[in-house]
C-alpha cells in the first residue's frame, strides 16, 4: 500500500480576476506544495499582488478557484483565514501602538487565549529578532523593524502557509539579508512560504521553486534551475590559458559541440552547442591541443537574467 | 463576538493622547466658565432666573457636543481602511459586527465622559433652583439618545468612507436627515401620522422636555425615546452589515481611486477644461496660490465657517435683545463663534500642515519660489477664499454694532466707533485666526492642535480676561463707584479687541517668517508686480 501523496498547499485553477474590462489575472493554474519557499516574480502590474491577494481572501476571484490546504478561497474564506498569515506590500501597522501591544492585539483579535497569549507573542518576537523593542512605539521603529514586525503579525497565529507581498522592499542591504534567514528558519520549521520579491538574486538564493508570470498569465513555474535550462540557449564557460591565446580560441573553433568562441580581455569566452551540456569539453580539447589551461568556469545564468530573457518587459 | 480588543486597543491609544484630556478639561472648564457667569457676575437676575439660564446654556452646549459626536465616529473606520490595517483585522476571527460594536464603545465612551464631565456643572442650576430633577432627568436622557444616534450616524458614514473629508460629510448631512426628516411630513401636510412621525427624531424629545409633561405627553416621549433608541441600533446594524459587505473593497484597485486620480477623472469629465478652473489661473504666476486652491474644499469650509460665525451673531444678539431665548445669551454663540474661528484657521494652516506632511513645502522650499513667495502667495490665496465669506461675516456683526450705537445714547461718537470697531473687530479678528492658523499649520503635528491652539488662544483666552476684568470690577467696586469703570470698559473693550487681533497678526506673521528665515511679506512693496497690475507675471523669487 503506498502512501497518498501530500495535500499541496495551493492550488489555484483557471484563476482570473478583472476590474471592469481589465484582465489583472488570466487563468492562473498554480501548484505550492507543503514546505515550499516558493518565489513569485514578474514586473510591476503582472498580477502578484492580485494573486497574493485572492489567496489571502482579501479579493474574490472573478472565474477559476484557488485551494489552501483542501479550503476554498471564496467559500471557506474563514478556514482559510486561520492556516495562512498574510503581509500586505505596505506595513499595516499602527503606528500609535507599542510592539507588544500591537502583537497581543492581533492576538486578542486571533481569539488566542490571554494566558497563552504573552508567551507566543514573546516568541514570535524573538523569531523575528525585535526582542530588545518591547516596548518601543510602532512609529518610532526603522522601515526594518516594522517590516519585521508585520511578520511577527504574520505568526502570532501559527499560520501553516506565509503569504508574503514584497517583505524585503525597501530596506537596506543588511536587514533584507536578515529578512531571508528569517525566511529560511521560518522554512525549516515547516512553514509553506510564498515571497513575492524584485529582488531576485536574493529569491534565488533561498526560493526552492518560482513562477513567472507578466501581465496576468503564468509563464513559468517549477524549479529555479528548470527556468534556467529552459532559457539557456547554450552554456556560456569562460577559460584563461598561460600563453598564446589564438592558438587556443583556433582550436576550440574546430570542435562542432562549440557554437562560439571570442576573446574578451585576457579571457575566452565559449559557448557551447544547445545539446552541449558538459563543460570539461573545452578543458578537454585545449589540453590534448597542446594548450596551458590555468583557468576555467562556468558561466552560470542568474534568475535575473533569466526573468530578462522570458518576459517581455510587458505592464499592464 | 470578539469587540473587546478593539475597545482596549482605542481606548490604549486615546489614553495616550495628551490632546484627548485636554479637550475634555477644555469642555469642563468652557461649562464651568458659561455657568458661574451666571452667578458670578452682578446680571439682575434672581438666583432662580439665572439658574435656569445656565441651566439652559449647559444644555445647548451638551446638545452641540452631542451633536458633534457624529464626528468622533466619522472617521474611526475610515482611517484604518486609508492605512490598510482594516483588512488585517478582517483576517483575523473579527467579523463586521465586532469592528463596529468595538469602535462605537471606544468612540461612545469618550463621548460619554465628556458629557459626564458636565454632569456636576449641571447641578449647580438646579441647586440655585429655576429648574426641577425631572427636566434635568429629561435632559440627560435625550442627550444619551442623541449621543447614541449621533455616534450610529457617523458608523454608517464611516463604514463606506475612504477620505475623512468625505466621512464627515457624509456623516453631516446624513445627521440632518435623521434629525429632520420626520418633520418634513408634517410641514407638507399635519395629521395624526404626521404628528407621530416627528416622534422618530431625536430632537422631539429635546424639544419637549422643557414643557410641563403631563401624562399623555409624557407618554408620547417615552415612545419617541424608544424609537429613537431603536433607530440607533438599527443604524448600527446596518453599519456592520455594510462593512462586513464592504470591507474588501479597499483592496479593490479599480474601485478606491486616490483623491488626485480621482480629481484628474473629474476634470476629464468636466465640461469646463482643467486649464480654464479658477484655480488654474494662478498656476504661472503663483504656484503655491494654486496649490492652495487645489485643496478640497476649501471654498466650502470658508463659507461654513462664515455661516457659522452669521449664527453665532445672530443667535447672541437675539439672546442679548431678549428674544425668550435664554440659550442664546452666552453659550451657543460662543461655542458657534469657537468653531467658526477653529474652521478658519483650519483653511489657512491646512495647506502648510499638509505640505508639510507630504514634503511638498520641502520641494516648494528649494525651488525658485522661495520661502517668502510661499508665504505671500498663501496670503493671496486666502484673501480670495475668504472675500465672500468675510462680507457674510461683516453681516453678522452688524445687529451688534447697532446694538453698540444704541448703548451709546448721549456719547454717539463714542457708539459710532465702538460700533465701527465692532465691524473692523470682525474682519480682524479672522485675519488674526488666520494668521495665527497659518503659522500653526507649519509647526503642529496634529490638525486637531491647528483648531485648539488658534481658537484657545486667539478667542477664548481674551474672552476669559475680558470676563476677569468684568469680575473683578462687578465684585471689587463699590456699589455706588460700580457704573463708572463698567461703563469705561465697555468702551474701552473693542479697542483692546482690535489691538489683540493686529497684535495677533503681526506676531504670527512675524513667527512665520522667522519659521522659514525669511524677511516680511506684509509689505506692499513685496508683493510681485503681476499682483499688482505692473507686470505681466513670472515665478517670485
Amino acid at each position: 500500500m503506498t502512501d497518498a501523496p501530500p495535500l499541496p498547499a495551493v492550488q489555484t485553477s483557471g484563476l482570473s480576476r478583472n476590474y471592469g474590462n481589465f484582465t489583472a489575472l488570466s487563468g492562473l493554474n498554480l501548484t505550492v506544495n507543503q514546505g515550499d519557499l516558493f518565489g513569485f516574480i514578474g514586473s510591476n502590474g503582472a498580477g502578484k499582488t492580485t494573486t497574493l491577494r485572492i489567496l489571502s481572501t482579501f479579493l474574490t476571484p472573478s472565474a477559476g478557484a484557488a485551494i489552501i490546504f483542501g479550503h476554498d478561497v471564496v467559500r471557506e474564506a474563514d478556514a482559510v483565514r486561520h492556516v495562512i498569515g498574510y503581509m500586505p506590500d505596505f506595513f499595516g501597522v499602527y503606528k500609535d501602538m507599542e510592539v507588544t501591544e500591537y502583537l497581543d492585539f492581533f492576538g486578542a483579535c486571533y481569539r488566542i487565549p490571554t494566558a497563552k497569549r504573552e508567551k507566543t507573542v514573546s516568541d514570535v518576537l524573538e523569531l523575528v529578532g525585535l526582542s530588545e523593542k518591547k516596548g518601543s512605539l510602532i512609529g518610532a521603529l526603522s522601515r526594518g523593524m516594522q517590516q519585521r514586525l508585520g511578520l511577527a503579525r504574520v505568526l502570532i497565529h501559527d499560520p501553516r502557509l506565509l503569504l508574503l507581498d514584497e517583505p524585503a522592499s525597501g530596506l537596506d542591504p543588511r536587514a533584507r539579508i536578515e529578512m531571508m534567514e528569517i525566511l529560511r528558519e521560518l522554512q525549516r520549521l515547516g512553514k509553506t512560504i510564498i515571497i513575492s520579491s524584485h529582488i531576485l538574486s536574493e529569491l534565488e538564493t533561498i526560493c526552492n521553486r518560482v513562477c513567472i508570470i507578466e501581465r496576468g498569465q503564468l509563464i513559468y513555474s517549477g524549479p529555479v534551475q528548470g527556468v534556467r535550462d529552459q532559457v539557456s540557449s547554450g552554456k556560456v564557460v569562460w577559460a584563461r590559458v598561460a600563453s598564446d591565446q589564438d592558438k587556443a580560441i583556433e582550436l576550440l573553433k574546430t570542435n562542432p559541440l562549440i557554437a562560439e568562441v571570442s576573446a574578451v580581455d585576457h579571457e575566452i569566452k565559449v559557448t557551447l552547442a544547445t545539446e552541449q551540456t558538459d563543460h570539461s569539453l573545452v578543458a578537454d580539447v585545449l589540453v590534448r591541443g597542446g594548450a596551458k589551461l590555468i583557468e576555467l568556469r562556468e558561466d552560470e545564468i542568474g534568475l535575473e537574467e533569466v526573468f530578462m530573457r522570458v518576459t517581455k518587459g510587458e505592464t499592464q | 463576538m470578539t469587540f473587546l480588543p478593539i475597545v482596549k486597543r482605542e481606548l490604549a491609544v486615546l489614553a495616550a493622547r495628551a490632546g484627548a484630556r485636554w479637550v475634555r478639561i477644555g469642555l469642563i472648564g468652557v461649562a464651568i466658565f458659561f455657568c458661574l457667569q451666571f452667578f458670578a457676575l452682578r446680571t439682575g437676575m434672581s438666583p432662580t432666573s439665572a439658574g435656569a439660564a445656565a441651566f439652559h446654556t449647559l444644555a445647548g452646549m451638551a446638545f452641540l457636543l452631542a451633536c458633534g459626536a457624529t464626528f468622533v465616529t466619522a472617521d474611526c473606520v475610515s482611517y484604518e481602511r486609508r492605512d490598510g490595517t482594516l483588512g488585517l483585522l478582517f483576517l483575523t476571527d473579527l467579523k463586521g459586527h465586532d469592528v463596529v460594536l468595538g469602535k462605537l464603545v471606544a468612540a461612545g465612551l469618550n463621548a460619554f465622559y465628556a458629557l459626564l464631565g458636565m454632569a456636576p456643572v449641571l447641578m449647580l442650576p438646579l441647586l440655585a433652583g429655576g429648574v426641577t430633577g425631572l427636566q434635568v432627568f429629561w435632559t440627560a436622557l435625550a442627550l444619551l439618545n442623541l449621543l447614541l444616534i449621533a455616534l450610529a450616524v457617523g458608523m454608517v458614514a464611516t463604514v463606506r468612507a475612504t477620505t475623512r473629508a468625505r466621512a464627515w460629510r457624509d456623516a453631516a448631512l446624513l445627521f440632518v436627515f435623521v434629525l429632520a426628516w420626520p418633520w418634513l411630513p408634517n410641514l407638507a401636510w399635519e395629521s395624526d401620522l404626521s404628528s407621530a412621525l416627528k416622534s422618530l427624531s431625536p430632537l422631539y424629545v429635546i424639544v419637549n422636555k422643557f414643557d410641563m409633561m403631563p401624562a399623555l405627553k409624557l407618554k408620547s416621549i417615552w415612545i419617541s425615546f424608544a424609537l429613537v433608541h431603536a433607530e440607533a441600533w438599527l443604524l448600527l446594524l446596518l453599519a456592520a452589515f455594510l462593512l462586513q459587505r464592504g470591507w474588501r473593497d479597499s483592496f479593490n484597485l479599480r474601485r478606491v481611486k486616490s483623491g488626485h486620480e480621482a480629481r484628474r477623472e473629474r476634470h476629464a469629465h468636466a465640461a469646463t477644461p482643467p486649464t480654464q478652473r479658477p484655480a488654474h489661473v494662478f498656476r504661472p504666476i503663483a504656484p503655491v496660490a494654486y496649490s492652495f486652491l487645489r485643496l478640497r474644499s476649501q471654498g466650502a469650509l470658508a463659507w461654513g465657517a462664515a455661516v457659522i460665525s452669521f449664527l453665532g451673531s445672530f443667535g447672541s444678539a437675539a439672546g442679548v435683545m431678549g428674544l425668550g431665548m435664554p440659550s442664546l445669551y452666552f453659550g451657543v454663540p460662543a461655542i458657534l463663534h469657537f468653531g467658526s474661528s477653529g474652521l478658519f484657521a483650519w483653511v489657512a494652516g491646512r495647506f502648510l500642515f499638509e505640505a508639510r506632511r507630504s514634503g511638498e513645502l520641502e520641494l516648494l522650499l528649494s525651488t525658485p519660489v522661495g520661502a517668502r513667495g510661499i508665504v505671500r502667495d498663501q496670503w493671496f490665496a486666502l484673501m480670495r477664499v475668504l472675500r465672500g465669506p468675510l462680507i457674510l461675516v461683516v453681516i453678522g456683526a452688524l445687529p451688534h454694532a447697532a446694538r453698540v450705537i444704541a448703548m451709546g445714547a448721549g456719547t454717539e461718537m463714542i457708539g459710532l466707533l465702538g460700533a465701527l470697531l465692532t465691524m473692523a473687530n470682525a474682519v480682524l479678528g479672522v485675519f488674526a485666526m488666520t494668521w495665527f492658523g497659518m503659522w500653526l499649520g507649519a509647526r503642529v503635528k496634529r490638525p486637531i492642535a491647528i483648531v485648539g491652539w488658534a481658537v484657545g488662544l486667539v478667542d477664548v483666552s481674551a474672552i476669559v480676561i475680558s470676563y476677569v476684568v468684568v469680575f473683578v470690577i462687578a465684585n471689587l467696586a463699590s456699589p455706588r463707584g460700580f457704573t463708572y469703570p463698567m461703563l469705561l470698559w465697555s468702551v474701552a473693550l473693542p479697542f483692546l479687541f482690535t489691538l489683540k487681533n493686529v497684535g495677533f497678526i503681526w506676531w504670527s506673521h512675524q513667527q512665520l517668517c522667522r519659521e522659514f528665515r525669511t524677511p516680511g511679506v506684509l509689505r506692499w512693496t513685496n508683493w510681485p508686480a503681476s499682483w499688482t497690475g505692473a507686470d505681466s507675471g513670472g515665478v517670485n523669487t
